[in-house]
């Protein structure tokens, strides 16, 4: 063979290959494209908040997240693939609603833990179909699957005969002859006790099945230890159950978990003139680091010697005269929740992170709505006002453009280059939505006649009641004097992928193609911040371009923005109706682009944080403000309704419709009443 | 403005339509009637409420003028209007002036979607005085005894943050409607298609699923209404499937991952 035949080959084979992976790739089911039909499922059938997560393995489930293979591929059809899931959706439900604990811990499997699950799945088994009669059809439609897949496996191991009894029991499959064949006589007197106490029989589920595993080491079948039974897809249906230890740390867990949640009581420490921020680094000493927890202000331990036990006892009250007697004037600042708190007034700190971060230039108050009492919590949120030209030079645009320089404009020339074509065709929609016109009916001038109030006034002249003047329509063009605010999500979450790209770059994208557009359009009246936040008392407010500014000049900062923090979304709503308010014009947006739901790790996060922004949306009506949002969440249609109204919120699906969906917005806002 | 963009029905309501009493609601409305206190009905739509006024007017012997509200209904609308015919102006009585003067139940439906301006007509007209008046032929009607007003809206409505006036709704009686329990809901399905007991037994479950989801976000969830719609398709011959798929899913939603999971649920049944 010459060199090049055999690199011929070599290519044509590792093609073939390729080809062939490529086409088993295109028969998997991909979890994420049915997701919120999954999510509806699950909460109809369990009657709950359901949420569902991919999961590499074989799924299972935690409280109310239910774990489902990423992919599956059973069969070319992709019905069953959908029913396959459907039927794991209805068994995890199942198993939840009674307590059974499902791991998902392949190491953990063996033979004994697959004959458990099978016991109990037959108890499932009973329960899904008195529930949901035509579960038979699944099952029905799912057993040739089974059974196809189990026979390449060699059915000589006794472990394996019983498995797959079960299984043909469980999926109803009737013929079981000689069955018996290869079993020896006490392994013939397990399987007929198992059938006729735990297969044949309604079995009660609280049952405990530990025992079997007993009674199967008592008559001596040889156990096959550390033999990991990894059939896929007895898995991706039934899983495994968790070992008795597993539960034990569960509960375990559960209990702390309870126990750093409950609430403690707070101790007032007298007021201190001068505080000294530590920069605490959490990852230095990890074995022993807090000493003590003052809302969310920790002192260091290791700053002056002296250690605690971290084991989560609250001891404060305690300790309370000597920890008056302690000079508190080095405080750090933790991401970690509080329980007992022991708290003073600092008079200095604002000054100390002002003399830190000197973009830091004014903050204000805001009130937050307490869903849980049904009342605002006066002056509540702290928001800080940072000008963006103060930030620090960062280059934070995606790195897979090969731009070596950090110069911000080079940065932001080449993504306006990039974004060309979205930003040409919303100019051009918005100049056409701008540009409409709209008949305005019974008018006191105009160049048209209005039949209708015409005939009103016909009929006023004659009854003589009435003097009715306004019979023209005037053609009127949409009212160019709106105020824009674009108000961006930078925290921490926008760090992470949407459709193979980074969410902070497609807000960004987002931003440029806007702002761009309505540059040439709006003469400059429209401004762009972001936010983030990092506990009540520490929300930002960054101002990337003010009314007042020129978007060529303020576009560079834009690379400034970083992923930082938590989502507050309620304060910096409230910041941005406070700014709009003072421009005295009539047709005012915010326009909100955001990854996620409203979180912040002191207990800002679910119902709270989304009635919050219900009530800065009803604040923003009073004010005349239209809040729209653009959201980058596939599961964000669950929540963002209850936010902002059903006419209110836009998803982004692809990057390609960044610049359709925008002018969808305008259309929808200003013309579209 | 039209006088076609008002829809309103005179029913003389001659045969007794079914309604199944459900929270003691017929008793209440009785009362009302008696005490010349007017009606206001919440509810999910679909789930019984313009049945239950014409039961009422057949069992009260009276004639029912039905408006059916919308953004555009105004006070004069109501009222009524000058028109013109040949070369002279004639007045015309809105639907009611006319309820008013011929004693009818006078049924204003979705209430809350009418404009502002028709509490100059329903605030005299539900509170002690009883009475409406005319400006533009400066006449003031009042109600006798045998006049009724019935207002229905429904509380849930997602279309924008349309609400009742707190003083208007104060001037009304309030009943409350919700879908009804299992087996009275099978019983209706039963009565209204003439279907089979299993068949109704699986479409009351399978709406019960369904009404139960708040992650949906449908601006209404599945009516009595529209479980009656399937069953008379399924009385018909169509297949259990493709008559719910078509008479319940594909009206309330367009949304293509909702209506695949309702399949879903709709397969658990069916």
């Amino acid at each position: 063979m010459n060199i090049d035949e055999f690199f011929f080959k070599k290519i044509l084979n590792l093609t073939n290959i390729f080809l062939k992976k490529n086409e088993i790739f295109l028969n998997y089911i991909f979890l994420e494209n049915y997701l919120s039909r999954f999510i509806i499922f699950s909460c109809s059938i369990f009657e709950d908040k359901i949420d569902i997560l991919s999961d590499d393995y074989f799924g299972g489930y935690i409280n109310n997240t239910l774990f489902l293979p990423c992919k599956v591929n059973l069969s070319n059809d992709k019905n069953i693939d959908i029913l396959l899931y459907i039927y794991k959706i209805l068994f995890l439900l199942i198993s939840k609603k009674f307590k059974f604990v499902l791991s998902n811990n392949i190491n953990i499997n063996s033979y004994e833990n697959s004959i458990c699950s099978l016991l109990i799945i037959n108890s499932i088994h009973i329960k899904l179909i008195k529930n949901f009669p035509m579960i038979f059809r699944f099952i029905f439609l799912l057993y040739p699957i089974v059974t196809q897949n189990r026979n390449k496996y060699k059915l000589n191991d006794k472990f394996l005969i019983i498995i797959d009894f079960i299984i043909k029991k469980l999926m109803f499959y009737k013929e079981n002859k000689n069955f018996f064949y290869n079993l020896s006589l006490k392994e013939k007197y397990f399987v007929n006790y198992v059938i006729k106490n735990y297969v044949n029989n309604n079995i009660e589920l609280q049952l405990n099945f530990f025992h079997i595993l007993n009674y199967l080491n008592k008559i001596s079948i040889k156990f096959i230890n550390n033999f990991i039974f990894n059939e896929y897809l007895f898995n991706i249906l039934w899983g495994r159950l968790l070992k008795n230890c597993d539960n034990y740390i569960n509960s375990n867990f559960n209990e702390l978990k309870k126990f750093s949640l409950s609430s403690g009581k707070e101790y007032k420490s007298k007021l201190k003139n001068e505080v000294k921020i530590i920069n605490y680094k959490e990852n230095i000493n990890k074995d022993n680091p807090i000493i003590k927890i003052i809302d969310h202000v920790k002192t260091v331990e290791n700053y002056k010697g002296g250690f605690r036990d971290t084991d989560g006892s609250d001891e404060i009250e305690e300790h309370l005269d000597a920890m008056n007697e302690i000079d508190f004037n080095q405080i750090t600042r933790s991401s970690d929740q509080t329980k007992s708190i022991f708290s003073m007034d600092v008079l200095n700190v604002l000054q100390n992170d002002l003399k830190n971060d000197n973009f830091l230039s004014k903050s204000f108050l805001y009130n937050e709505w307490d869903f849980f009492t049904n009342k605002y919590k006066l002056n509540w949120c702290k928001i800080y006002n940072i000008h963006c030209f103060d930030l620090p030079i960062v280059y934070n645009f995606n790195k897979e453009d090969n731009i070596d320089s950090i110069d911000e404009k080079k940065i932001i020339n080449n993504y306006i280059k990039k974004n060309k074509k979205d930003i040409e065709y919303l100019s051009f929609c918005l100049k056409k939505i701008f540009n409409m016109s709209i008949w305005l009916n019974r008018q006191v001038y105009g160049p048209e006649i209005d039949i209708d109030s015409l005939t009103i006034r016909y009929a006023f002249l004659f009854s003589g009641n009435c003097n009715f003047e306004n019979f023209y329509l005037y053609k009127k063009n949409l009212d160019k004097k709106i105020c824009i605010l674009v108000l961006i999500d930078s925290s921490l979450s926008t760090d992470s992928w949407f459709k193979g790209k980074k969410i902070s770059i497609i807000i960004k994208e987002i931003v440029i193609i806007l702002c761009e557009s309505l540059n040439k359009i709006f003469n400059n009246f429209f401004a762009v911040s972001a936010f983030y936040s990092n506990t009540r008392n520490d929300c930002k407010y960054i101002i990337i371009k003010n009314f007042e500014n020129s978007w060529n000049v303020s576009k560079i900062f834009l690379c400034r923005i970083i992923p930082i923090g938590y989502t507050r979304i309620g304060p910096a709503i409230r910041h941005s109706i406070y700014y709009m308010n003072k421009i005295k014009i009539k047709y005012k947006l915010l326009l909100l682009i955001s990854d996620t739901k409203p979180t912040d790790y002191d207990l800002y996060e679910g119902n709270y944080g989304i009635l919050d922004v219900k009530k800065c949306v009803y604040e923003a009506l009073v004010y005349n403000i239209k809040i729209k949002t653009i959201s980058i969440d596939d599961k964000s249609k669950f929540y963002l309704p209850k936010m902002f109204g059903k006419n209110n919120y836009y998803l982004l699906k692809d990057k390609i419709y960044i610049g359709k969906l925008l002018s969808q917005i305008f259309f929808d806002c200003f013309v579209k009443k | 403005m039209n006088n076609n963009e008002i829809k309103t029905t005179i029913k003389n309501i001659v045969v007794e339509p079914f309604y199944e009493d459900i929270n003691g609601e017929t008793d209440i409305f009785l009362h009302c009637y008696k005490a010349q206190l007017p009606v206001i009905l919440k509810g999910p739509t679909g789930c019984g409420k313009s049945r239950f006024v014409e039961n009422m007017s057949y069992k009260l012997n009276k004639n029912l003028i039905q408006v059916s509200c919308n953004e555009e209904t105004s006070s004069v609308d109501l009222l009524g209007r000058y028109l013109v015919k040949g070369g002279d102006t004639i007045w015309q009585d809105g639907p009611v002036t006319k309820a008013v003067k011929e004693n009818c139940v006078l049924y204003l439906d979705e209430i809350s979607e009418a404009r502002e301006d028709v509490i100059v007509v329903l605030h005299p007209l539900s509170d002690y005085r009883r009475e409406i008046y005319i400006d533009k032929i400066n006449l003031k009607i009042k109600a006798n005894e045998n006049f009724m007003l019935v207002v229905s809206f429904n509380p849930g409505y997602q279309k924008g943050f349309k609400e009742l006036k707190i003083s208007t709704r104060q001037r009304f009686v309030g009943i409350s409607f919700n879908y009804p329990n299992e087996k009275k809901e099978i019983q209706i399905i039963i009565r209204e298609s003439g279907i089979y007991e299993s068949v109704a037994k699986n479409l009351v479950l399978y709406a019960n699923k369904v009404r139960k989801l708040t992650e949906l976000d449908l601006s209404e969830t599945i009516s009595t209404r529209l479980l009656i719609n399937a069953a008379k398709l399924i009385r018909l011959g169509v297949d259990k499937k493709i008559a719910c798929n078509s008479s319940i899913i594909q009206p309330l939603s367009d949304d293509k991952d909702i209506n695949e999971s309702l399949l879903d649920i709709l397969n658990l049944y069916f």
